[in-house]
């Protein structure tokens, strides 16, 4: 498994790595079961700290997506729909800043609206 | 965990040298093994004193523990970087290397070798022909060669070139993850933005910020805006405030106090970077000592 951190982004690097492994489960590269890398080989892999790895195993495993099995490392116990949810809502927060910033210029939300869904449309 | 897990153990030290200079004015600091911690500051903050009360190499007061002892007592199981990368000018690799197999039983030659060819190091060639990058490249490939528990590197990617350092900062970064622990210094905020799981803010001989860069991300907010002396002399429940050029830039808690800066017309705000982080609180404290 590899994701590409960016060091400089606002988002923690710890958030990142809980992005990437929900990700990689919503493109069904991990399924229910599946084991993760060890928290050695993630840190070596996508080049950050053990220390952040385990810190986003951590909190991925009270959130209920994977699970530490004594001796056998973390595996994952979540399916894609119920990933989906938890990356809506972490995606949203970052949608507070731009549409501050969209309603300080006087950009009524009627507008907004229009643009997103011209943008969603393009994606088609 | 238990306070004799940790690596290092400092408390209250201060430093005074000849002539009542502070160098260190009561710090503490805690190391927990297996994470990278970055010793940052401006220049005369007082970093290499620390290192050096660390070591043993000068007198201070207050307590320091080192893998829960004293250092003399676990002396072999750090190893060190120091500022100077002085090397045995006259030697070459080869001999280098042999006087250290010599001295040192925790050596490990083949992984220094592994290093100085990564690093492309003439073997042959005496060290004092070498480059400033050469030299930090000789010493780092040493350094990180002694089996060591505990690293100790002041500016260690000092003179070298961008390629090479982030390949140090990986060599680096493979200690931690086979357990050990690194504490080091450097100028070059992106590069501790990189590696360190969390840093020291040093200013004037004290501790002025200490955490790591999530909580950073996570806890603060800069606020900038046209400079404003009333803006500034109201900012108290501000972490740090400075004036940059014609611009006030401003720390503060991500919490309601922030809502009021959304709420000006004039205010950007935004998420840190430790560089800039760093640029504030050093700024928002030389013109309080002033």
């Amino acid at each position: 498994m590899w994701f590409d951190i960016d060091i400089r982004s606002p988002l923690p690097i710890y958030d990142q790595i809980k992005r990437g492994v929900r990700e990689e489960i919503l493109k069904e590269k991990l399924k229910e079961g599946d084991p993760l890398p060890s928290i050695r080989e993630m840190a070596s892999q996508i080049r950050v700290n053990p220390n952040t790895v385990a810190r986003a195993y951590r909190e991925l495993e009270m959130e209920g997506l994977i699970m530490a099995r004594q001796g056998l490392g973390y595996i994952v116990v979540s399916d894609r729909d119920k990933v989906r949810d938890s990356v809506f809502e972490s995606l949203s927060t970052e949608l507070r800043e731009p549409i501050l910033r969209l309603k300080k210029s006087g950009i009524s939300l009627k507008r907004l609206l229009e643009v997103i869904e011209k943008i969603w449309k393009e994606m088609n | 965990m238990e306070r004799n897990e940790l690596t290092l153990d400092i408390q209250n030290l201060e430093k005074t040298y000849k002539g009542n200079v502070e160098a260190v004015r009561g710090i503490d600091v805690k190391l927990e093994k297996q994470r990278i911690y970055a010793l940052l500051g401006p220049n005369g903050a007082g970093k290499t004193t620390v290192l050096k009360s660390i070591l043993g190499l000068i007198n201070y007061s207050g307590s320091i523990l080192v893998l829960g002892r004293p250092v003399d007592e676990v002396r072999e199981m750090i190893s060190f970087v120091p500022e100077e990368k002085n090397l045995y000018e006259n030697l070459d690799i080869e001999k280098t290397l042999k006087l250290i197999r010599r001295v040192s039983s925790r050596f490990n030659e083949n992984q220094a070798r592994k290093y100085i060819t990564h690093y492309k190091l003439p073997c042959t060639k005496k060290i004092r022909t070498f480059s400033n990058g050469m030299k930090t490249a000789m010493y780092i490939s040493l350094a990180l060669s002694a089996d060591a528990d505990f690293y100790i590197l002041d500016e260690p990617t000092w003179g070298l070139d961008p390629i090479m350092r982030d390949d140090t900062l990986e060599f680096i970064r493979e200690k931690v993850i086979a357990g050990k622990t690194v504490l080091y210094t450097s100028h070059i905020i992106p590069e501790v933005e990189k590696i360190a799981d969390e840093f020291y803010i040093m200013i004037n001989g004290k501790v002025k910020y200490s955490g790591d860069l999530d909580g950073i991300k996570e806890k603060y907010r800069i606020v900038k805006m046209p400079f404003d002396e009333k803006e500034l002399d109201s900012c108290t429940d501000c972490l740090a405030a400075a004036k940059e050029l014609n611009r006030l830039s401003i720390i503060v808690e991500n919490s309601e106090a922030t809502e009021r800066f959304y709420k000006t017309d004039e205010a950007t705000i935004s998420i840190p970077d430790l560089e800039e982080f760093f640029q504030i609180l050093v700024r928002s404290e030389n013109r309080n000592s002033r």
